[in-house]
């Protein structure tokens, strides 16, 4: 980082390491006058424009202190006493934006991306729980289909042996009641043949009679 | 590239619960019809439980029937054996009256007798 900020500051004027006083070096026009009294000297300009160059050359002599002030004043640092003071701004800067910005931006970041980590574990879980909740919803609708199927099982096993059961029952009272009748039956059957033997008497004159008509 | 990745786990995720709110969707409509299919078949079982009941009183009934029926023949049976005994009692004690009794008077009453009935039976006749 402090690499960068050394990359990224740029001096406003050159700086000449081997020269120890940051002062440019002004171009000085030197103009040297001939001697009136010995030699007549012809000039290609005249005393106006004379004047006036010189008019020109004196607020650059003049302004010398104040421009060499204004580049004293935009340089940066130097290789002087500014120099430690820059460097405890700069770690101080340093470690004000890492306190400030980078620590926090670093914890979002990395808070970002357990959060990214836990969505993607999160959706490898969900297919689990989906695959046990489709093999719960098969396991309910077997469990239901095995309960009916035991119950009937169950009910028909007993309500058959129910069923045989009072059937047994019912086709041996049945048969009772059956023989009784018989019984009963035959034993009117004596008793009316005891019963009818005078008839049979009768009925036997009858028939004689039928046969042998009197005369 | 994080934001590439963000929107991929997001659509993985809506995904993912989608199909997960579809298997408790499925989950809950599976335990409604297993408990309509339990309730249908304890229905079934119990109507079917009432058939073989009933088949019972139908089978019994059945054996009554049998019995009736048993009976009515025996009887009819019976009936019919006494109605033999009493004509074969009848006419043995006939036929051994008419075998201590034939004689030759018995046979000349007999004759005449039968000759009575035919004249008169010729006076018709001719009349």
């Amino acid at each position: 980082m402090a690499n960068m900020i050394m990359a990224s500051t740029k001096p406003l004027v050159p700086v000449c390491t081997s020269s120890r006083s940051p002062t440019p070096k002004l171009p000085i026009l030197q103009i040297s006058l001939p001697k009136a009294p010995t030699l007549k000297l012809k000039l290609p300009i005249s005393k106006p424009q004379m004047l006036s160059l010189l008019g020109g050359i004196a607020p650059l002599v003049l302004a010398r202190p104040s421009l060499a002030e204004e580049f004293e004043k935009a340089a940066l640092f130097d290789f002087n006493l500014t120099l430690p003071i820059i460097m405890v701004e700069f770690l101080l800067l340093m470690v004000a934006l890492d306190k400030i910005w980078f620590t926090p931006l670093g914890k979002f970041m990395d808070e970002r991306d357990a959060a990214i980590r836990e969505k993607l574990s999160s959706v490898k879980d969900t297919s689990e729980e989906v695959k046990q909740l489709e093999e719960k919803a098969n396991a309910v609708m077997a469990a239901a289909r095995a309960e009916i199927a035991a119950a009937l099982n169950t009910m028909k096993k007993e309500t058959q042996a129910e069923v045989e059961q009072k059937i047994a029952e019912g086709r041996k009272k049945v048969e009772a009641e059956l023989q009784e009748a018989l019984s009963s039956l035959e034993n009117q059957k004596e008793e009316t043949i005891k019963s009818l033997d005078s008839q049979i008497a009768a009925l036997s004159q009858e028939i004689v009679n039928k046969v042998l008509p009197t005369a | 590239k994080i934001l590439r990745t963000i929107r991929n786990s997001e659509e993985l995720r809506e995904g993912a619960i989608e199909q997960l709110e579809k298997a408790q969707a499925r989950l809950r409509k599976v335990e409604t019809e297993a408990d309509r299919f339990r309730v249908n078949g304890y229905s079934e079982i119990e109507r079917e439980k009432l058939n073989l009941i009933n088949s019972i009183y139908t089978t019994l009934e059945q054996l009554e029937n049998y019995k009736n029926e048993a009976i009515h023949f025996e009887q009819q049976r019976v009936i019919n054996q006494v109605r033999q005994r009493v004509l074969q009692q009848a006419l043995q004690g006939a036929l051994g009256t008419l075998k201590s009794c034939l004689n030759n008077e018995l046979h000349l009453r007999t004759v005449s007798a039968n000759i009575g009935m035919f004249g008169t039976m010729k006076e018709k006749i001719t009349d």
